[in-house]
């Protein structure tokens, strides 16, 4: 039988293997088939926020970032409208997308920053942050930030970098041909969806309903949800005490990226508190905003149950009247920073 | 847990084989208790609420084994039948219970009855372990398994790199290699061996019948919507999910074995290229071949040698001799195969057809003995098969299995009349093929071309002894294309590379194996 090495070759296997792993992270890609990797699922507003930022002229001076509740409860076009009403001519744009997390919002920030140069950001917040990352973090953002985050992330970190070997070969091939990929590489006007687009009410993909928020869910329902909503997460101590900290170690971390690289960019950020049904007033962890930015928290909608869609998202309706309230705060602080150059001819 | 996860493959066997190979160097029985208790979690994993019933059945069985094997050894037969009946009569209930309850039911209400059973949900691998304890039993009254100790059975019989999906393994086979004084000490052949087996098997697996996977479920779902099955739609399911099902399955397979070889078990062969059978005979000699030989075992033969021996008796001959002899074993065998995949019609008449060509397949035999022997009588030579009657052989014998697989694949029988329609042309040449891209035949031809050239992966692993009854296998086959792994560079960088790809494919999405259903 044969003689063998057997563990310097088995460790050999393992090297060589993870060796390729390293290599195929290094495959470049072409970054707007990255952002149509999510199309057809729930994200799949991602196309539209690349094309938004790289294929569209019209300026960006306002951006809504943040989770599903800022999605849900910011109509971009109407906050446009009245401000417009208001003598304001600026170009809004809602790149919120579901689910919290706030790795995707920092990819969406670099992109917006790096293209449109915004005035103002308004990052969504929610009472308590998620700590468990964002689920198209690990498809949306660019190689090199998801292996070096900028610090050493806590959650989900390994199973990013699980994913970036597969996601750079698939890409790599895309690139290669984009025809058998069904990832396009280049940009077809005919399928954009336009320069500021109405993520509030209920939301479809090719047809398929895969969040409703027209209607608003049945009073007897809504409690029911809240008291399920606050058993699971709705307050601030189903932690240790020395744990806490570590808990929200993603988001402050995060915050100040975003904020840092938007203030960089000459951009303000304000921060967007938009409760659950019944919820608090004010996060449970204000400390993480606090100092970078103002916090504006639309605590009035939380006893309103004709406006919620669920416990947690606005319907089309609820989402009207927050946008209304969000007119004077957002003119009040584009009043208090005037642009450094006159707007973009491309403004409506 | 699934092999192809990053659960199993970074967080659950890198601390199994660190766990099992310390306690192995000081204490054997402590490192054996860890291994089944792993298992157990393993099995766990997936669905806590069915490991009672795995429990169950490793006591039920073992003491009942115990008492089987006490009367075989002071020679009471009788008591060797009965409890051989309890148990057997225990665990078919059990099965039976389990998985053709519901299909019972449903099929009794047809006739206007309204009995009403709430859904039982399938204990995963009950199959698999149900027929291993059966298996245990059998070779008790038989004298082939003696005395065991409750640990080494439980290890037997929770061992988890065969415990979800097979192979169907007997206690000879790995009962003896848990009592070898070396079981449980690490040796880094067998790391290795492992190793290498196991990155080929997932590379099969999420690699290829992944892939295979993306362009066959839409064409089957598309057939089971009503869409116009026409000649190239029909082939191309059939096509597709033939590659699918050999790569998902043998992938499996070299995974298990792999795994055991890593815990220091040779585990027996499962698949050795089937595809390229030149028979229908030889196709089931070699796929699933742990279930074929159980079956062989405990149904065919049990029924065959009796009926042969009534045959004999009466002096019948001819088509009578041939329905009885042959026939009645081979259909209630291939039925016993069918339905053990699933309690559905689709699974009973896919046995049904896998009989009809065995027989077919024994009476042509048979028609060329009496022919050659007239021959040989009339004092003229018989020619061999030439290669273009070989290749109409492998050619026909692939066809029927595709055509089977399609009933296999289907959710109804309808949907496989539908796709039978397309294959025979009674749809016309075009008809629909949703979806259809052209990466799909470049991929069938990649697949066609490792099935019937390359060698399968005990053959490329054949200098190392990769399995437990290798020695049978390792002349049968032969690949046209050879090559045999060699810890050199190339060796090492085939399996680095199959490991990577095998690994990073599970990101496309986690599949099950095919075989978890059953």
């Amino acid at each position: 039988m044969t003689r063998l090495r057997a563990i310097p070759a088995s460790l050999a296997i393992l090297a060589i293997a993870l060796s390729l792993a390293g290599l195929a992270c290094l495959l470049p890609d072409n970054p707007y088939q990255r952002w149509q990797l999510l199309h057809g699922t729930m994200f799949d507003e991602a196309r539209w926020i690349y094309e938004r930022c790289h294929y569209d002229p019209a300026p960006i001076d306002i951006a809504v970032i943040g989770s599903s509740r800022t999605r849900q409860g910011v109509n971009a076009p109407r906050l446009q409208a009245e401000l417009a009403a208001r003598g304001i001519r600026v170009n809004v744009v809602n790149f919120s997308v579901l689910s919290p997390g706030r790795g995707t919002d920092l990819a969406i920030v670099k992109e917006v920053v790096a293209t449109k140069h915004p005035r103002l950001i308004i990052l969504g917040i929610q009472e308590k942050p998620d700590r468990n990352g964002h689920a198209a973090y690990k498809y949306l953002a660019d190689a090199a930030t998801i292996v070096h985050p900028g610090f050493g992330r806590e959650f989900g970190y390994l199973a990013d970098v699980g994913y970036l070997p597969f996601r750079q070969l698939r890409l790599f091939l895309a690139r290669l041909a984009p025809g058998q990929s069904g990832l396009r590489a280049k940009f077809d006007p005919a399928l954009y969806a336009g320069s500021t687009v109405d993520t509030t009410g209920t939301t479809r993909v090719d047809g398929e309903v895969k969040f409703k928020g027209d209607d608003p869910a049945p009073e007897d329902l809504l409690y029911e949800e809240k008291q399920g909503w606050e058993a699971r997460k709705g307050s601030d101590d189903s932690l240790p005490k020395a744990l806490r900290d570590y808990a929200v170690a993603d988001e402050r971390r995060y915050v100040a990226l975003i904020t840092s690289l938007a203030k960089a960019d000459g951009a303000k950020v304000a921060f967007l508190y938009v409760p659950y049904f019944g919820g608090p007033s004010v996060p449970f962890n204000p400390q993480i905003y606090q100092g970078l930015g103002p916090i504006w928290s639309a605590d009035f909608v939380s006893d309103h149950p004709e406006w919620y869609a669920d416990v947690v998202h606005l319907t089309r309706t609820g989402a009207r009247s927050l946008t209304d309230w969000l007119v004077a705060p957002v003119a009040a602080t584009l009043a208090a920073s005037p642009p450094e150059a006159p707007a973009g001819a491309a403004h409506p | 847990m699934l092999f192809n996860s990053f659960i199993f493959i970074f967080g659950f066997l890198p601390p199994t084989l660190l766990v099992f190979y310390l306690l192995g160097r000081f204490n054997q029985t402590w490192a054996k208790i860890a291994l089944t208790v792993l298992s157990l979690a393993f099995y766990t994993w997936w669905r806590p609420i069915h490991l009672p019933i795995l429990l169950f059945s490793i006591v039920f069985n073992y003491v009942i084994g115990g008492f089987i094997q006490r009367a075989y050894a002071a020679e009471r037969t009788t008591a060797v039948r009965v409890w051989l009946t309890l148990g057997i009569l225990v665990d078919l209930g059990m099965l039976g219970w389990f998985k053709y309850a519901n299909f019972v039911v449903d099929n009794i209400n047809l006739t206007g009855v309204n009995l009403t059973l709430a859904a039982i949900a399938l204990p995963l691998a009950i199959s698999f372990f149900t027929f291993q304890k059966i298996a245990y039993l059998i070779d008790s009254a038989q004298g082939l398994a003696g005395k065991v100790s409750f640990v080494d059975f439980s290890l037997f019989a929770a061992f988890f790199p065969q415990l979800i999906a097979g192979p169907i393994v007997h206690y000879q086979e790995v009962v003896p290699q848990l009592r070898q004084r070396i079981f449980a000490r690490l040796r880094g052949r067998n790391l290795l061996i492992g190793l290498v087996m196991f990155a080929m098997g997932l590379f099969k697996k999420t690699v290829v019948a992944d892939t295979l996977a993306i362009y066959a479920n839409p064409m089957f779902a598309a057939a089971h919507a009503g869409h116009t099955v026409g000649l190239a739609y029909g082939w191309l399911a059939a096509v597709t999910y033939t590659l699918q099902l050999y790569f998902d399955f043998s992938g499996y397979s070299d995974m298990a074995i792999g795994l055991g070889r890593m815990l220091g078990v040779k585990l027996p062969l499962n698949f050795h290229s089937p595809l390229r059978a030149a028979s229908i005979s030889d196709y089931w000699r070699r796929w699933h071949m742990t279930l074929q030989r159980f079956l062989v075992a405990y149904v065919f033969q049990p029924l065959s040698l009796p009926l042969n021996r009534f045959v004999i008796m009466r002096d019948m001959t001819g088509w009578s001799a041939f329905a009885i002899g042959v026939a009645i074993p081979v259909f209630v065998t291939f039925v016993a195969i069918g339905v053990w995949h699933g309690a559905g019609w689709t699974f009973a008449l896919f046995g049904v057809m896998h009989a009809a060509y065995i027989c077919t397949n024994e009476a042509w035999r048979e028609w060329g003995q009496q022919r050659r022997r007239r021959l040989r009588r009339a004092g003229r030579t018989v020619a061999e098969a030439g290669p273009a009657s070989l290749l109409a052989y492998h050619v026909l014998t692939l066809m029927a299995v595709m055509f089977a697989n399609v009933l296999f694949r289907a959710k109804t029988v309808g949907d496989a009349v539908s796709v039978w329609g397309g294959m025979t042309g009674f749809h016309g040449l075009a008809g629909e093929v949703p979806g259809f891209a052209w990466a799909l035949p470049v991929v069938i031809v990649l697949c066609a071309l490792v099935v019937f050239l390359a060698p399968n992966t005990q053959q490329i692993m054949g200098r190392f002894d990769p399995a437990y009854n290798w020695d049978e296998w390792k002349s049968v086959g032969r690949a046209p294309l050879s090559w045999t792994w060699k810890p050199n560079l190339a060796g090492l960088a085939f399996a680095g590379a199959a490991l990577f790809f095998g690994v990073i494919f599970i990101e496309r999405g986690q599949a099950v194996f095919l075989y978890f259903n059953f």
